[in-house]
């Protein structure tokens, strides 16, 4: 694919520059009172090319925030977000669609993200439809027809409907639009949440085939965090709104550090019937980001916290005992105690 | 209704590997649903039988449509009008539920078991306070005054871990979390005392470390009261975590059922096995998915023979033709394959 772009100056396809996004809320029509809910709030990532960074962390954390802001349909609060090393918001609308075509999403729901009312043609061809420079029209039927092949669809039933297909080939469609232009980053969010455990690989292989025919870049969200295992090479844990712990999967998974990384790990049910029930580390509720706790926003949950870990906010770096990036004071593969 | 090559004296499932012997406090055989018309009756649950004994935990499992909450439904005598029984024999601590009337039925269920719905976080009064939902479930149990109704339901928000439960009581759903509001649908269930609690999917809408936290509260709940409990999941580590006994259905029936370790160390059934290949594991090791082609079928179009055969990768001419009847393949393990004995002894 030619880059008619500066050339990045190193293999980073998309970064994230102490990115911020803040909600309004409350107040409304009658006004009043008015607070902020702050979704993603100081978050610096990259994603490296041909890699899978995946993006974890429960209900509420920022993901999907995030995810938006990376495809540049929302703006940040502040901060900013680098794709090829451009800002697509500096950019002239022209060359913000152009830059636009580079990052694709794939949605969580295929039941509400297709236009019922459209055929899977029209579904899968709209993009070429809207760039129209892409494809010549009297070669875009043919292209959907090649979408269709590459996801696995039958070609031949490209003139159906999104209800006349399962959950599993309705996520296919939906991957099949995000490809259709040619984009080199492609954003996942959620893509196999609503799928059946059988029909859910199906599409786990499918995504990973893609990326390697298509090298493509993937940041990959979910809240499954076996299924983010499998398909990812690097992970980033979230929690509220900001990023906890971050490093290679097998070194993450092996040996988290952060004690929220920790709690989430051990809360994840395996296949293995235990001898005993673990014991919990994660009790309580994650508090509301419109009024996040001061300090680690963890500490209230954690049970190393102590005096600092209320006031001073951790930052993300690596330290003596973390072997990766680790947002806590007292980062260390050991689970349980205080710190010494 | 029984294969004839199965001692129609022994019952479908012993109800192997629970905590405790005795009469099983449920025993169901040969259930059968079906979603009612114009054109005839549209089978949805398919001769399940299965056994529940106190302090038991047994697992449904089976992906979505796959008849588990009718089946639940059904043993609660609670299915949604258009979906009806069409055979079979539930059992609720020894009483056959064909025997007693409509009213003495529904008495005998409710005095015995109760559920937590598939969609209950959701289904809570969005207008009236938590704790006044639960005392009204103790009413309706035990028939108690208004202030002891009101002290049962806090010891009940207690039970279930809801921190300073006497000042919550006041509380609204939506002023609780996800986790909160499962649990106060847990309290409502348990107001009812029951001796077998059935619960559809109950941590599915939940984050992972919430889920940990409800599963537990289970375990521990079960721990002390010594219910049985029927827990509803498509999730197989949920599964493997909770369960004593594991029973997997496919398409309305159950097509294995084992305890908990014989399943997941040694599953038959080559749905079960193809589920186990489907799901990455959380130890890693780089091991490649292997799923199963196709999608589960839909109601309208159950295959012929073998409900499996199409997406079957060892489906031979009799499993496209015959429907295969549930058989022992081990003392308490019982799978519904044409080639559960080969695949036993080619192991
Ligand atoms: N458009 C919006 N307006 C106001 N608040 C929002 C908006 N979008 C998201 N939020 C809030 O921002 C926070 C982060 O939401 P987000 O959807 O990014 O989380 P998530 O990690 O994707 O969660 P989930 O796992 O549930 O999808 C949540 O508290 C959410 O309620
Ligand atoms: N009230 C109803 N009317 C018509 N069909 C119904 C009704 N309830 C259930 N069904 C059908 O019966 C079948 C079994 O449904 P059931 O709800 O038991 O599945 P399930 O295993 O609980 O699935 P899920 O995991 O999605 O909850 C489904 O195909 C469903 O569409
Ligand atoms: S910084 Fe403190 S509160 Fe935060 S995770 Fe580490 S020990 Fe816990
Ligand atoms: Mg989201
Ligand atoms: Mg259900």
């Amino acid at each position: 694919m030619v880059d008619e772009l500066t050339p990045p100056p190193d293999d980073v396809v998309l970064r994230a520059e102490a990115l911020v996004r803040h909600y309004p809320t409350g107040g409304g029509v009658l006004g009043g009172h008015r607070g902020t809910i702050k979704a993603v709030d100081g978050v610096d990532l990259i994603l490296r090319r041909g890699e899978t960074l995946g993006l974890v962390g429960e209900s509420g954390c920022g993901k999907s925030t995030l995810a938006r802001m990376f495809t540049a349909l929302d703006r940040p609060t502040s901060g900013r977000v680098l794709v090829h090393g451009v800002d697509p918001h500096s950019l002239p609308r022209a060359e913000l669609r152009r830059l636009r075509r580079r990052v694709q999403i794939v949605l969580q729901d295929p039941y509400t993200a297709l236009d019922p009312r459209m055929s899977v043609r029209q579904i899968i061809r709209e993009p070429l439809d809207i760039h129209r420079d892409l494809v010549p029209r009297r070669h875009r039927d043919e292209r959907v027809r090649e979408l269709m092949a590459m996801v696995g669809l039958n070609a031949d039933h490209a003139g159906r409907y999104p209800h006349e297909f399962s959950g599993g080939q309705r996520q296919r469609v939906g991957i099949a639009r995000a490809l259709a232009l040619r984009p080199d980053i492609l954003v996942c969010d959620e893509p196999v949440s609503a799928l059946d455990v059988s029909v859910q690989a199906q599409v786990l292989n499918l995504i990973t085939r893609l990326q390697g025919e298509l090298g493509l870049s993937v940041v990959f969200v979910a809240h499954d965090l076996s299924v983010v295992r499998h398909i990812s090479s690097r992970i980033a844990v979230m929690y509220l709104g900001k990023i906890v712990e971050t490093g290679n999967v097998a070194d993450v998974y092996e040996r988290p550090t952060h004690p929220y990384t920790q709690g989430l790990l051990a809360s994840v049910p395996t296949m293995r019937v235990p001898a005993r029930r673990p014991p919990l580390l994660l009790t309580g509720d994650v508090p509301s980001p419109a009024n996040p706790p001061s300090g680690c926003t963890f500490h209230p949950r954690c049970w190393k916290a102590d005096a600092r870990c209320a006031t001073e906010a951790p930052a993300l770096t690596e330290r003596p005992w973390s072997g990766h990036p680790s947002a806590c004071h007292y980062a260390t593969t050991e689970k349980t105690g205080a710190h010494e | 209704m029984r294969p004839k090559d199965v001692d129609p004296h022994a019952p479908a499932d012993s109800g192997a590997g629970g905590p405790e012997g005795g009469t099983p406090l449920l025993a169901v055989t040969d259930l059968s649903a079906a979603v009612r018309r114009r054109q005839g009756p549209l089978p949805v649950v398919r001769g399940v039988s299965f056994q529940l004994r106190q302090g038991q935990t047994l697992v449904l499992l089976g992906e979505s449509g796959s008849g588990k909450s009718v089946t639940a439904l059904a043993l609660m005598d609670l299915l949604p009008t258009g979906v009806e029984v069409t055979g079979g024999r539930v059992e609720v601590a020894g009483t056959d539920l064909r025997s007693l009337t409509p009213a003495a039925r529904r008495r005998h269920v409710g005095g015995t078991m109760a559920m937590v719905f598939q969609d209950s976080i959701s289904a809570l009064n969005p207008v009236m306070r938590v704790g006044d939902q639960i005392a009204e479930a103790v009413r309706q149990r035990d028939g108690a005054s208004r202030a002891q109704a009101r002290t049962r339901a806090i010891e009940l928000m207690t039970r279930v871990r809801i921190p300073s439960a006497e000042q919550r009581y006041r509380d609204f759903p939506h002023e609780f979390s996800g986790g909160m509001r499962q649990r106060v649908v847990i309290a409502i269930a348990l107001a009812l005392r029951p001796r077998v609690l059935i619960a559809d999917e109950p941590t599915t809408a939940l984050d992972v470390s919430v889920q940990a936290q409800i599963l537990a509260l289970l375990a521990e709940l079960q721990q002390e009261s010594r219910m049985g409990l029927v827990l509803i999941t498509h999730d197989l580590g949920v599964a493997a975590t909770v369960a004593d006994r594991v029973a997997v259905m496919y398409a309305g029936r159950i097509v294995e059922i084992a305890d908990a370790a014989e399943l997941f160390n040694r599953p038959v059934h080559p749905y079960t096995a193809g589920l186990f290949g489907s799901v990455p594991q959380m130890s890693g090791g780089g091991s490649d998915l292997r799923p199963i082609p196709g999608s589960p079928p839909s109601l309208v179009a159950i295959p012929r023979g073998c409900p499996f055969h199409p997406r079957c990768p060892l489906a031979v001419e009799r499993c496209r033709v015959r429907l295969p009847e549930p058989e022992n393949v081990r003392e308490g393990h019982t799978v519904a394959c044409h080639l559960s004995q080969e695949i036993v002894n080619g192991r």
